[in-house]
């Protein structure tokens, strides 16, 4: 970077006097021996200019390779150590979008921009002291053009990212969009329901609301860039002017000006150079804080990554004492005021309308989320920060948005504990998913899902492996969350036949619309509007006559030889 | 997220608009074909800005040439006083500075024309094509949607559409200016002597070379690393995911993730490396080839002055148009490639 930025300058001392040589040889029979010298350290120049040229890209690509490592390293410690309920936010995911544009395109540009500034702040500077001789006013002029440069440029990019932030859930909504329209798990939909031409059309309008806003910059760059460029043109024309006049007075010979010209235009690209990018990183910068550096520091009160086993609670009874929670940037609580004790080995199963809470109630007991109010204990202590982490290790779930990764089969069931993938076959009978496995082309090892070429499976048999999945650790506490919604009516059976089995000795919470799969539970939970409204065993509930003793009433008709509601008119 | 209006659902774009993926390490598609279909992109966005563009272009291109012409008149006007033909006085110098002055306004105002072109047209041309790219995904059959290779050329077709939109339009119109720049050029050295054309311009061949297979290896690397990418865009999606972000935590999946993102990153860094170490040793060789040929013709060029056979001016002329010559086939070479 030195060097390079030290050739403009010595390039001009080299015309100079090569130029000078061949005006002084004209008529002479050995004109080459002056000038042979000059025109060799020309060459020598510009071959060291080329080599390190042609070096600057390996170069860069490593050191852009590198930083893409540090940057996402950073931001997926942010995400792992972020609570899941802060993750699942908007405000999260708006702030992780910008995050990660930045540490992708933005960093590279600032590597690019903060050589090219160096270099060219280096060969201006080089420039302006072989110019002195010939004048401050030659040597300094076009350092004014540099300066008006860097103030429009800096006004500028900060309105741009005043407006590029403004605008970034406009933006997310328009990605958003069209990924929907790209995305393999959205086409079945996008096909039957005809979205596509509404889709595009509403993408369409974000676009040109999102490009309307620039416009409006653009116009205004442009007004100033034209006044700009004239004043810099008179600013070269003023040096221009000073230079023929010591040639026309005889201060300076034709060789002088030859070099002195071409190294005037180099020294005002050179200074407009180093505007640029110097506004170009300062607005980069400005992003980095911004963005990334600012998401980064978010992790700076988070804790780390989770290690297994490190002072987890050793299992024991489960007590939720007065818990609530609130959803981020919503109003109403999920969970309200809840109080609950579950002896350890207990089945219990949660039942509810839609929006009860039951999957909130789950996701707390297994210190996935953080309660707003109230604590949660495991065997009497309470689930700090670290335990909960910890905590994780002691428990397993499915959960009913359960993940499909489109990895190999075996992974999917291994994932649920990757420190005994001897286990897999065994989890997979438990799940129920050995005979999903086995009609497949190369069994466990087989790629799942489209997205890499893998063969694609039906919900129910995904919804297996998941099972599957759950079964893997020998867990404390077992949550299923909805673990048939998706499976045939004979699979259903047989998951609840296994259900006793498998969760003998452990704590186990099923969540499910079923009534008659609650049943089999050591005691159920009725939610609603969060808070458990009813708690007993299903026939303590029947008994009861409540929304329990309901709900099973309006499923039990379905199952009944009798004519359901309506029937007996026809 | 706003429901459809049934009324507005139009008929998708035809299904084959994205054909079946060509296998790997295959022919890069034809560049000139491609460039006039880009080019037949942008007229039908704009057509008033696209005939700017062009016009702005070869204003552009016709600048550099006149700089240096201006730049002779000067040299020989000095030389003149110098050699005591006329008087020693400001006077006679002071139009050539006024031109010059006003050429390097014209070279910044069109400059700065050109940007503003490309901001205003890039969202028109950006949108014309995004949305041609929407209608075809969602008009490709579903069985063939869901092959993995589809997903791959839709992942690339969306990556020109970011910031590779701009670069290509901006490479464009410098890719213009190059050209005619390079003709006003050629026509100089031309004029002074057609072995000093080609003396110039003949070591650019093995320039040229390395830049077609640079490109070459340049997009089958991209072509080759495209599912590698996507992996590990996979493995993030998955640790960054609000979705698995459940499953990522319980069974404490990041690091394993983790590790399986940086293996794809260390797979395409070696490549890109591997790339980029292999075009930096040919550069060197094809630019040493170059540089000689400008050193010889710097000496003609100066054994013609010492003759009395060339003005000083001419030599200033011819020297920079030779070594402006090379830099923008270079940088024409490069951008023509790259994009």
């Amino acid at each position: 970077m030195l060097v390079e930025g030290l050739l403009p300058a010595l390039t001009f001392v080299v015309t100079r006097h090569l130029v000078d040589a061949i005006t002084a040889s004209i008529g002479h029979a050995r004109w080459w021996a002056a000038v042979a010298p000059w025109l060799a350290a020309l060459v020598a120049l510009r071959l060291v200019s080329a080599a390190g040229t042609a070096l600057q890209a390996p170069l860069t690509t490593e050191i852009r390779e590198r930083l893409e490592v540090w940057a996402h390293e950073g931001v997926m410690a942010v995400s792992a150590a972020a609570d899941l309920a802060e993750l699942q936010s908007g405000p999260f995911q708006d702030a992780l979008a910008r995050a990660t544009w930045v540490s992708g395109v933005q960093m590279v540009n600032v590597l690019f921009y903060l050589t090219q500034s160096a270099s060219s702040l280096f060969s201006a500077l080089s420039l302006s002291a072989v110019l002195l001789p010939y004048g401050a006013g030659v040597s300094l002029l076009p350092l004014v053009g540099g300066v008006a440069t860097y103030l429009r440029e800096n006004r500028f990019a900060a309105e741009q990212y005043d407006y590029d932030t403004g605008q970034v859930r406009l933006r997310r909504r328009r990605d958003a969009l069209a990924g929907m329209l790209t995305d393999r798990a959205a086409a079945k939909e996008v096909r039957l329901w005809g979205a596509a031409g509404a889709w595009i059309d509403l993408w369409e309008n974000h676009w040109w609301q999102l490009v309307r806003g620039q416009r409006a910059i653009e116009v205004r760059k442009a007004r100033t860039a034209t006044g700009l460029d004239l004043g810099r043109a008179l600013l070269y024309g003023a040096a221009l002017v000073l230079l023929l006049t010591d040639v026309a007075h005889g201060r300076a010979a034709i060789g002088a000006y030859i070099a002195a010209t071409a190294a005037l235009l180099q020294l005002e690209g050179s200074w407009n150079w180093v505007s640029t990018a110097l506004q170009e990183v300062g607005s980069d910068m400005r992003r980095l804080r911004g963005d990334l550096f600012a998401f980064l520091e978010r992790g700076a009160g988070m804790h780390g990554l989770p290690e297994p086993g490190n002072g987890a609670p050793g299992g024991g009874d489960i007590e939720l004492d007065g818990v609530s929670f609130t959803y981020p940037g919503q109003e109403r609580a999920a969970l309200n005021g809840v109080t609950l004790r579950i002896p350890a080995g207990q089945r219990v199963g949660v039942v509810g309308p839609n929006g009860a809470g039951k999957s909130t109630l789950a996701r707390l007991l297994l210190g996935l989320y953080r309660p707003a109010e109230g604590t949660v204990r495991v065997g009497g202590v309470a689930l700090t920060d670290e335990r909960r982490r910890a905590w994780w290790r002691t428990c397993s779930a499915v959960f009913q948005d359960f993940t499909r990764y489109h990895l190999t089969a075996r992974e999917n069931i291994a994932f649920g504990d990757l420190g005994r993938p001897e286990r897999v076959a065994q989890a997979a009978e438990s799940g129920g998913a050995t005979a999903v496995l086995a009609e497949l082309p190369e069994g466990q090892d087989s790629l799942l899902g489209p997205t890499f070429g893998g063969r694609d499976l039906s919900g129910g048999q995904w919804q297996r492996l998941a099972t599957a999945r759950a079964f893997m650790p020998e867990a404390a506490l077992v949550v299923l969350d909805e673990p048939t919604a998706a499976l045939d009516p004979l699979a259903e059976t047989g998951v609840y036949e296994r259900f006793a089995d498998l969760t003998r000795g452990r704590t186990a919470i099923l969540i499910s619309h079923r009534l008659a799969s609650a049943r089999q539970c050591d005691r159920i939970l009725v939610l609603e509007a969060g808070r458990i409204v009813e708690d007993g065993t299903h026939a303590e509930l029947l008994a009861r006559g409540g929304l329990y003793a309901r709900l099973w009433a309006g499923q039990a008709q379905w199952y009944a030889d009798a004519p359901l509601q309506g029937e007996g008119g026809m | 997220m706003d429901t459809p209006d049934p009324q507005t659902v139009r008929p998708t774009a035809p299904v084959d608009a994205i054909a079946p993926a060509p296998p790997s390490r295959s022919r890069p598609p034809s560049p000139w074909r491609t460039l006039l279909r880009f080019s037949l992109a942008a007229w039908r966005a704009c057509p008033a800005g696209a005939l700017g563009e062009v016009a702005l272009v070869l204003l552009s291109g016709a600048l550099p040439a006149a700089t240096l012409w201006a730049g002779r008149g000067a040299v020989d006007a000095m030389a003149a006083m110098v050699s005591g033909r006329s008087p020693r006085a400001l006077g006679p110098l002071l139009p050539w500075a006024a031109a010059l002055a006003a050429l390097a306004a014209a070279t910044h105002l069109a400059a700065a024309g050109r940007a503003a072109l490309t901001a205003f047209l890039r969202p028109r041309v950006g949108v014309r094509l995004e949305r041609a790219l929407l209608e075809a995904a969602s008009g490709i059959d579903l069985a063939a949607y869901e092959q993995a290779d589809t997903f791959d050329r839709l992942e690339r077709s969306r990556a020109v559409l970011g910031y590779r939109l701009t670069n290509i339009l901006v490479f464009l119109t410098e890719i213009g200016v190059a050209g005619a720049t390079l003709a006003a050029y050629t026509g100089l050295l031309w004029a002074a002597s057609p072995y000093l054309a080609l003396a110039v311009a003949l070591p650019a061949v093995p320039s040229m070379a390395l830049k077609v297979w640079s490109a070459r290896e340049g997009y089958v690397h991209d072509y080759d690393a495209a599912p590698v990418r996507r992996r590990m865009g996979y493995m993030r999606s998955l640790l960054l995911g609000a979705s698995p972000g459940q499953e990522v935590r319980l069974f404490g999946l990041t690091a394993h993730l983790n590790s399986r993102w940086n293996e794809g990153h260390r797979r395409w860094r070696a490549e890109s490396l591997a790339k980029d170490r292999a075009e930096a040793g040919a550069a060197i060789g094809t630019t040493a080839a170059q540089v000689l040929a400008y050193a010889v013709a710097v000496a003609v060029l100066a054994g013609l002055i010492a003759h009395g056979r060339l003005s000083l001016g001419a030599y200033v002329v011819l020297t920079g148009a030779a070594a402006a010559f090379q830099g923008e086939l270079e940088g024409l070479l490069w951008r023509g490639c790259s994009h």
